[in-house]
């Protein structure tokens, strides 16, 4: 009867070892889907004194566009920066400086600066992108109301 | 009867002033006689057009503009600057035509006309500094270009100025016959020594202000109808000011023997016939050298194929029937020296002035605007203003015609200039 | 043969003393008369030389602009509601998220700077395009040109502004722009002025943005210095040869604007005035400018002698007919 017993903790430690396994795989799921698709969902805010808060489906808009690069687009013809304006040119500088994600768009696209026409601000930056596909539902296009119709609620303390 | 050839009477006793005042103003008639003399139809009516005119200009001064025109963006003038300032001009430069003539040139036939020429021409500018007093926006500025900031750069600092300066001019040419009316001998015979001076200057003067109100259009290619818009727009517009002074001198004249027969004297109705031959002339050769720089101006752009437009045939209609068809009458009146040929053509070239003038600033301008024939009809109460304008233009004529010595020599002074 | 005034350049021309209380100069020699015809030719002649010699304004090289993009426009009209409020303009009658007023086509007026039309696009299916009106802020303006009290300002930054205490509302700037811009208020009876864009000065002077730019989200307004806008709209245009009609509206009509337009509906459907040359309208009127001087300096003259030649010859008749007289006796 010990060798009987001796197999049966053992199959239990292997099913318990495998129960714990499966477990750590399942809640880690998320985290690896996470790290592959960004932030599931976006609250877009940074107007808050004007315009009510925008909630922006990030992990659907993962499975609509055609890449990544649709929207992040650093690299793409879009992108009218040159190399050195995000990267340093230095060999040793430009491997730090290239980093491993995808940046947010307020990671290059901040406040106007007549210096610079050619980077719109966050808020032309998100307005263009939404636009390319958003606009005309809706009355956004056709009529002023259908920004906050369509969009983000206009708060009465709004300066403009 | 017209007791004001008489002397003038000694101003020693206040009593005396006050009769020698009393005969100045009314001719030498007595209160009730002139009160009663002043009720005729044509009186009445100038009345009735003034009194309604008061409270148009009323609301133009208490309200602002926008209660008396219609002004906007497109079209910011209207009748009042094209008919008093645009079309006035021309017309009330006979005063600086006939001087020169007389002064100038020699001519002695105009002599008696140089009074009556110069009294239209200085009341003409005077009323057409009116009439920018009651266009401007703050027409208590109205000196601003002369003594505040000057914008060298524009043509309409260029016609401001010269225009105050002719106006000057003009005041001191006319000095002469106030002096004797008010009986100043030394005064004037110090004017009348400075007139030559003064004439050339006039002539420069209104050289110069009659082409720049035609260079105020050169900054207006895109706006200004292509038949009408021309580079060579100062020169067109200062060719036709010299037959147009001429014409009005002529119907100036025509006025004086006509209508006021009594005030003038022997010389001026003897000599009426051979000057308004003279200024015939010369209205005929102005009017030839007109008509031939406006054919080159169309030439020179090349703008014939838009004579076949509905604009084209506005043009034509000006340039053929009131440029070419005064141009054939002024010859055919001269040949067969008919004087009443030649104040018709003389109507008509002046009417053809107007139309111009009224075409380059109305009509013509921006033209491609939609409803642009709607826009430029004035409102009721612009024309009130200028008919207005022109009623009290003539009144005040005609009171200055009856009192001074405008057609006729008062004969202490006859000779002196 | 008593006290007669000769004139020192009179070759033995002795002329009779006038009468009475005109004493004019005497008759004028041959000599006196060519020189001063000369003299008078030179002048004459010399002036389209000088005029040509006028040396060329190449404008403030860093001055800004703003890069007008139709195709990013919405029509949502925050512009026109920033503008309202960072110049304190009186609120209009409609709001500004009222869209009913597209139905016509505005203009701006005493009450507003700038105003966003609708054109319906020919396309298929139409398209609504937006077009923005304010002054374009021309490089040299004929406002400035025009006005007599010179009242206009072109700014080193690029902004033409107006000076309200030197203006006596002749209008004569309403007429000169060729873009049909200033508006005057006509409805003050004491305070009239024009009523227009100034660029809003007083914060690029600071180095900031204009309020439109800031407020529009589309990104059709870009605020830069004109000569990288002018890049910038090459390059957009050149990258998307299909989205944009080939022509940056501002970059030469009327000697340049600040204002710098593209588009993706011909400019002529939208309203834009075509025929406008492409130097600055000033140009058009230095040619009768310089001539004024010229007058001044030769009419005296020209007239003078005239009048000389003219009481010389009456002289000779009135010396002659008085001889022939004398013979007679």
């Amino acid at each position: 009867m010990k060798i009987v017993t001796a197999n049966r903790v053992r199959l239990w430690k292997g099913a318990a070892l495998a129960l714990l396994g499966l477990l750590a795989v399942v809640s880690g799921l998320p985290l690896v889907l996470e790290g592959a698709g960004g932030p599931k969902t976006i609250t877009i805010n940074y107007l808050e004194k004007s315009y009510g808060p925008v909630s922006f489906d990030h992990a659907l808009h993962t499975t609509l566009a055609s890449g990544c690069g649709a929207c992040h687009h650093m690299h793409s013809e879009k992108a009218y920066a040159t190399c050195k304006e995000c990267h340093s040119l230095k060999p040793e500088a430009f491997k730090a400086s290239v980093s491993q994600q995808f940046l947010p768009c307020s990671g290059c696209h901040t406040e106007l600066s007549p210096e610079s026409p050619g980077m719109p601000s966050l808020k032309v930056a998100l307005h263009k992108k939404c636009f390319e596909c958003h606009l005309g539902i809706g009355e956004l296009g056709s009529s002023p109301a259908g920004c906050v119709k369509t969009c983000h609620a206009r708060k009465a303390t709004a300066t403009r | 009867m017209d007791k004001s050839v008489q002397p003038p009477r000694s101003l020693d006793t206040p009593g005396r002033f006050r009769a020698w005042f009393m005969d100045k103003l009314f001719m030498g008639m007595t209160v009730s006689e002139y009160s009663r003399s002043l009720v005729t139809p044509f009186n009445i009516v100038a009345a009735v057009i003034l009194v309604a005119s008061v409270p148009v200009f009323m609301m133009r001064y208490m309200t602002g503009l926008a209660t008396v025109v219609h002004a906007t963006h497109e079209y910011p003038w209207g009748i009042l600057l094209s008919w008093g300032i645009f079309a006035g001009e021309p017309l009330f430069a006979a005063g600086f035509v006939v001087a020169a003539a007389y002064y100038l040139f020699g001519m002695k036939t105009f002599r008696p006309l140089v009074r009556l020429a110069v009294l239209g021409g200085m009341l003409g500018y005077a009323f057409a500094a009116s009439y920018l007093l009651i266009d401007l926006g703050r027409p208590w500025r109205i000196y601003y270009p002369m003594l505040v900031n000057l914008g060298p750069a524009s043509v309409l600092f260029v016609v401001a100025w010269h225009v105050a300066l002719y106006c000057t001019v003009q005041v001191l040419e006319f000095t002469p016959a106030i002096l004797e009316w008010l009986g100043s001998k030394r005064l004037h015979r110090w004017v009348v020594s400075v007139t030559v001076a003064l004439i050339i200057g006039g002539v420069i003067l209104s050289t110069v202000h009659q082409s720049a109100l035609g260079a105020m259009y050169l900054i207006t290619p895109g706006k200004l109808h292509p038949l009408w818009y021309s580079s060579q727009l100062p020169l067109l517009f200062f060719s036709s000011a010299v037959y147009a002074a001429m014409s009005f001198a002529m119907l100036l004249a025509f006025v004086g023997v006509r209508y006021f027969r009594d005030k003038c004297d022997e010389e001026f109705l003897r000599n009426t016939p051979l000057l308004t031959l003279s200024l015939g002339k010369g209205a005929a050769l102005s009017i030839y050298i007109y008509f031939a720089l406006k054919v080159l101006a169309l030439a020179q752009d090349d703008r014939w194929g838009l004579l076949l437009t509905p604009y084209g045939y506005w043009y034509l209609l000006e340039l053929i029937g009131f440029v070419a068809i005064p141009m054939v009458l002024f010859t055919v009146g001269i040949k067969r020296g008919n004087l009443g040929i030649i104040r018709f053509a003389a109507l008509q070239a002046v009417l053809g002035i107007v139309l111009n003038r009224f075409n380059v600033n109305l009509i013509a301008y921006n033209w491609q605007q939609p409803n642009h024939i709607h826009h430029i009809i004035p409102p009721v109460t612009e024309v009130i203003m200028v008919v207005a304008m022109v009623t009290l233009h003539v009144l005040v004529f005609r009171w200055i015609l009856n009192r001074f010595p405008v057609m006729r020599e008062l004969p202490e002074y006859k000779g002196t200039h | 043969m008593s006290n007669r005034q000769k004139n020192p350049s009179a070759d033995g021309d002795a002329a009779a003393t006038p009468r009475g209380s005109e004493r004019k100069t005497q008759g004028l020699s041959r000599r006196s008369f060519l020189s001063l015809g000369a003299l008078t030719g030179c002048a004459a002649l010399g002036a389209p030389a000088r005029a040509g010699a006028v040396p060329e304004f190449k404008g403030w090289p860093k001055s800004y602009g703003m890069l007008t993009d139709f195709t990013a426009c919405v029509g949502c009209r925050s512009c026109e509601e920033a503008c309202n409020a960072a110049n304190k303009m009186p609120q209009p009658d409609t709001p500004f998220s009222d869209g009913s007023v597209f139905k016509d086509l505005r203009w701006p007026s005493a009450k507003t700077y700038t105003v966003v039309n609708r054109y319906e696009s020919r396309g298929d299916p139409p398209k609504p395009v937006y077009r923005k009106i304010q002054c374009n802020h021309c490089l040299e303006p004929a406002c400035a040109t025009a006005c007599p009290i010179h009242a206009y300002t072109k700014t080193p930054e690029g902004a033409v502004i107006y000076n309200e205490d030197l203006c006596f509302g002749c209008r004569y700037c309403v007429i000169a722009c060729p873009f049909n811009m200033p508006g005057y208020d006509y409805e003050s009876a004491l305070e009239p002025k024009i009523v227009k864009c100034v660029f809003c000065y007083d914060r690029i002077k600071e180095g900031q943005i204009p309020a439109c730019a800031e407020a529009c989200p589309g990104g059709a307004l870009t605020f830069g210095r004109r000569a990288d806008l002018l890049k910038l709209a090459r390059r957009r245009i050149m990258d998307n040869p299909d989205k944009y009609v080939d022509h940056i509206y501002g970059e030469h009509e009327v000697g340049g604007t600040a204002w710098l337009y593209i588009s993706a509906v011909p400019f002529e459907q939208l309203g834009f005035p075509m025929d406008l040359p492409k130097r600055p309208l000033i140009q058009l009127t230095e040619g009768y400018l310089s001539s004024v001087p010229v007058i001044f300096t030769t009419f005296p003259a020209l007239f003078g002698m005239v009048y000389a030649a003219m009481r010389r010859r009456s002289r000779e008749d009135h010396d002659e007919k008085s001889t022939h007289r004398e013979g007679e006796e």
